[in-house]
């Protein structure tokens, strides 16, 4: 059977090569077309938006003229937002991540339950989380619709991708470590506090900063829990305000077309503060890259 | 084993407390200190269910197999067990004093901040035995410690060890029957017994004795069996 | 030992910066207002002119004039922008929370039926055809439906969003019905889709507020309407002398008058923003009232508070 030899070599390959270019081609194709929808989104938005990206935008007050509004109220409440949720979800988040991590018996069905939820929760829609916020936080304990109960919501919202997260990084750090500060005396604490926490810093950071920048840009729940249209004035944590995918969400709804381009160009405003987050969360783990 | 004044080990018990240790037997990080469910004796007390675990480990220092820096600087390595334990006096002292018990000063006096896993293998084996001196440990527990390391890097470590076996009580874990007759002043071999009613295997202290004797006259067949390479 | 201690402390921690959060209320020196998004604009205005004369600080939102009444009924608003007349059950929870208010009529707005530039067919249609067209189960689908003379095009009919004055008040002037309409149409609440997708379909048939037309003039044209005394072109002129009827609607703000005392600047902002109702409704393209109206909601609001 000599010749049936050459005759699988010729036939074989190429039908296999054939069509591992055909699954390249599809793999190319697939990322023009996400890649391309968003460069050609941000294009438009960048082309409609510039020539009203102004310092007037960033410090001026709203306004019913579009060449005279301003987001400034909206930017800075934006900003306490990300701070508030930032200072409210790490902590608990971390906490509950090292918990669950360090020591939780899972061998218990409640600690494997709550595994379970914070998976889920983590994909529940960012209404649900306003309708809860709007009924437990701004009406239930009175909180009214201010920032802080803002905060609190979009709080609820990232809390489980910050869970998750920061369980992933701490998972990540190795036994060896724990192991080697157990063997001097440390305290469970201590191991966790001093080798564990640290050592997982990177991906706790870079988890917790792309949950905030998606807390950041969150519209729905804002509005279902106070965010308004309208507010001239500098936001404080228990005044009422407006974010800015609020506004942008509010001017697009204005009959005025010269609203549409002031909405662009705060599309790009959001658009800047969302991608300094990420460029801050890749800066952190370039800067404390995994070591072992 | 020179045995000085205060650190002694119930010679019929340090099988147990080293079956615990044996790597194939450690599942889970929790499982590797965890002696409470064996009775150990250590300065005459026989058991120790009640002490502190944390307590214990501050006594006992342990080595492992691969060497395990903490992805920190060289001098936070040596200084986190001081400091964890909240040790009194000069941390710089202490710190230089451990690094040079464990014959690692000279190569990394002018590197103190550099980070610990830029050593190589073998200096980072030795910066853990420091680590472990640094708590002034009673007895020091070496789970194989050259066996990751080039011959170079186990001939440096074993001199240590002999350095240190004048201030310390070493116990050493070791398949390697040449290391072990090299480094050891008394040998315990250890085998293991299968129960007959499959409840498992169960570690077993075949012998104990003198390593000259051990490796020379064996009192048992077994031991003799493994020290002349019929099994093993 | 130290590691639950630890935890506890950073537990009651977080907990006492939540627990903070409670205390607050809000503030008394904000005026807040909330509700039709079709009137939202004009109190916007008032509001940035009363602060560039020097007043306090307003809110605005937009939840729509039922989402505002609900707010307003709970409490949580001074002042609650409509595009109709409150509601008996709205009006009820009101009472039922102890809320007291006044109703005062601000502008006027016209609801425009609005057609794309390239329709060449249609300029006027009578409220029996509208009647027709978007009636509960109308199975109008074409032109030549509405008129025998009109040609065979495809209708595409946009509306307002269900939640909003605007839809209430077509509705009831159209099919007699509050609410009731046909269901198969792009419902949405911003009106600013309706333009789009009229303004880009020569068969496309929509309605808003005057103001969405005014400013889209160049792509839309508006029909004129016979309520029974000819066609009628939404305009200013029209909807002021009360000719563009029925489809001229009042729009109103309601005032909490049991905030007048609480919060600081109400009855000022209320009383400057009815006074200037001519500037504001013309800056902020609404139909303006006649001086007599404005004097008449003027003694309204004086009567109710004295």
């Amino acid at each position: 059977m000599t010749t049936a030899v050459p005759t699988s070599l010729a036939g074989g390959p190429r039908r296999r090569v054939w069509r591992n270019r055909l699954f390249q081609l599809a793999m190319l194709s697939c990322m023009f077309v996400a890649f391309g929808t968003l460069a050609l989104l941000l294009a438009d938005t960048l082309i409609t938006g510039w020539p009203e990206l102004s310092r007037r935008l960033l410090t001026g007050l709203p306004s019913t003229v579009p060449g005279e509004a301003g987001a400034r109220p909206a930017i800075l409440a934006t900003l306490y937002l990300g701070l508030l949720v930032l200072v409210f979800s790490v902590p608990i988040g971390v906490l509950t991540a090292i918990y669950l991590e360090e020591y939780a018996n899972r061998e218990r069905w409640w600690n494997r339950a709550i595994e379970v939820n914070i998976q889920n929760l983590a994909a529940v829609p960012a209404i649900v989380y306003g309708i809860l916020g709007l009924a437990f936080i701004v009406r239930g304990i009175g909180v009214g619709r201010v920032v802080l109960a803002g905060g609190l919501i979009l709080t609820l919202v990232v809390l489980p991708t910050v869970v998750v997260a920061s369980r992933e990084a701490i998972r990540a750090v190795p036994d060896s470590i724990r192991q080697g500060a157990f063997a001097l005396g440390a305290t469970k604490w201590q191991v966790v506090w001093r080798q564990v926490l640290p050592a997982s810093i990177p991906g706790i950071a870079t988890g917790s900063i792309l949950a905030l920048s998606r807390a950041v840009g969150e519209t729905a729940p804002l509005i279902m829990v106070g965010a308004i249209t309208y507010v001239a004035f500098n936001p404080s944590l228990f005044g009422p305000y407006t974010a800015l995918p609020v506004q942008i969400y509010n001017w697009t709804k204005q009959p005025d077309p010269g609203f549409q381009t002031l909405a662009a160009a705060a599309a790009i405003v959001l658009l800047a503060i969302v991608l300094s987050m990420n460029a801050v969360a890749i800066f952190l783990r370039n800067r404390y890259r995994k070591q072992w | 084993m020179t045995q000085m004044e205060a650190p002694r080990i119930d010679s019929s018990r340090i099988a147990e407390v080293s079956h615990g240790l044996d790597r194939s037997e450690v599942e889970s990080r929790e499982r590797v200190f965890s002696v409470r469910d064996l009775s150990v004796a250590y300065h005459g007390n026989v058991a120790l269910e009640n002490v502190e675990l944390v307590e214990i480990r501050r006594r006992i220092g342990m080595v492992f197999q691969k060497p395990n820096p903490f992805p920190k600087s060289i001098y936070d390595n040596i200084a986190f067990g001081p400091r964890v334990l909240g040790m009194k006096g000069s941390l710089d002292e202490r710190v230089e004093q451990a690094l040079h018990q464990a014959a690692l000063w000279d190569e990394v006096k002018d590197r103190l901040k550099d980070g610990a896993l830029g050593l190589s293998g073998g200096q980072q084996q030795r910066l853990c035995i420091a680590r472990a001196l640094a708590v002034e440990p009673d007895v020091i527990l070496m789970d194989e410690p050259a066996s990751a390391l080039d011959p170079i890097s186990t001939t440096r470590i074993e001199d240590l060890m002999h350095e240190l076996k004048r201030d310390y009580t070493i116990v050493i874990v070791t398949h390697n029957m040449q290391q072990a007759a090299r480094v050891a002043d008394m040998t315990a071999f250890f085998s293991v017994d299968v129960e007959e009613d499959g409840s498992g295997r169960r570690g077993i202290l075949v012998e104990y004795d003198a390593t000259t004797k051990i490796f020379t006259t064996p009192s048992d067949k077994r031991t003799e069996d493994y020290v002349t390479g019929r099994f093993g | 030992m130290g590691s639950r201690a630890h935890l506890a402390l950073l537990c009651a921690a977080c907990l006492a910066a939540i627990g903070a959060g409670c205390g607050g209320g809000t503030s008394s020196s904000v005026i807040t207002a909330d509700g039709s998004s079709t009137v939202g604009p004009f109190t916007t205005k008032a509001a940035e002119d009363w602060k560039a004369a020097g007043g306090s600080d307003v809110t605005v939102g937009i939840s729509g004039t039922g989402g505002g009444f609900e707010r307003f009924c709970a409490g949580e608003t001074d002042i609650s922008n409509a595009s109709r007349a409150i509601k008996d059950e709205e009006a009820a929870i009101c009472a039922e929370n102890g809320v007291e208010y006044v109703e005062l009529q601000v502008a006027t707005d016209a609801l425009t039926n609005v057609v794309s530039s390239e329709n060449d067919w249609a300029t006027c249609v009578t409220l029996e055809q509208l009647n027709a067209i978007w009636k509960p189960g109308s199975k109008v689908s074409n032109w030549n439906q509405v008129d025998p003379s009109y040609p065979d095009v495809p209708l595409k009919l946009y509306g307002a969003g269900t939640d909003s004055g605007t839809f209430d008040y077509f509705t009831d002037v159209v099919n007699g019905e509050e609410g009731a309409s046909r269901s198969d149409f792009s419902a949405t609440e911003d009106d600013n889709v309706t333009v789009q997708g009229v303004s880009g379909d020569r068969g496309a048939l929509g309605y808003f507020g005057f103001s969405y037309f005014e400013e889209n003039q160049d792509t839309l044209q508006a029909l004129e309407v016979d309520g029974g005394g000819g066609c009628v072109p939404p305009s200013v002129e029209t909807a002021q002398d009360g000719s563009y009827t029925p489809l001229a609607r009042p729009l109103f703000i309601y005032v909490k008058t049991s905030s007048l005392a609480d919060t600081d600047g109400l009855a000022d902002f209320v009383r400057y923003t009815v006074e200037n109702a001519k500037v504001i409704a013309e800056e902020a393209r609404f139909v303006p009232l006649h001086q007599a109206q404005i004097d008449a909601q003027l003694q309204k609001f004086e009567d109710a508070t004295a």
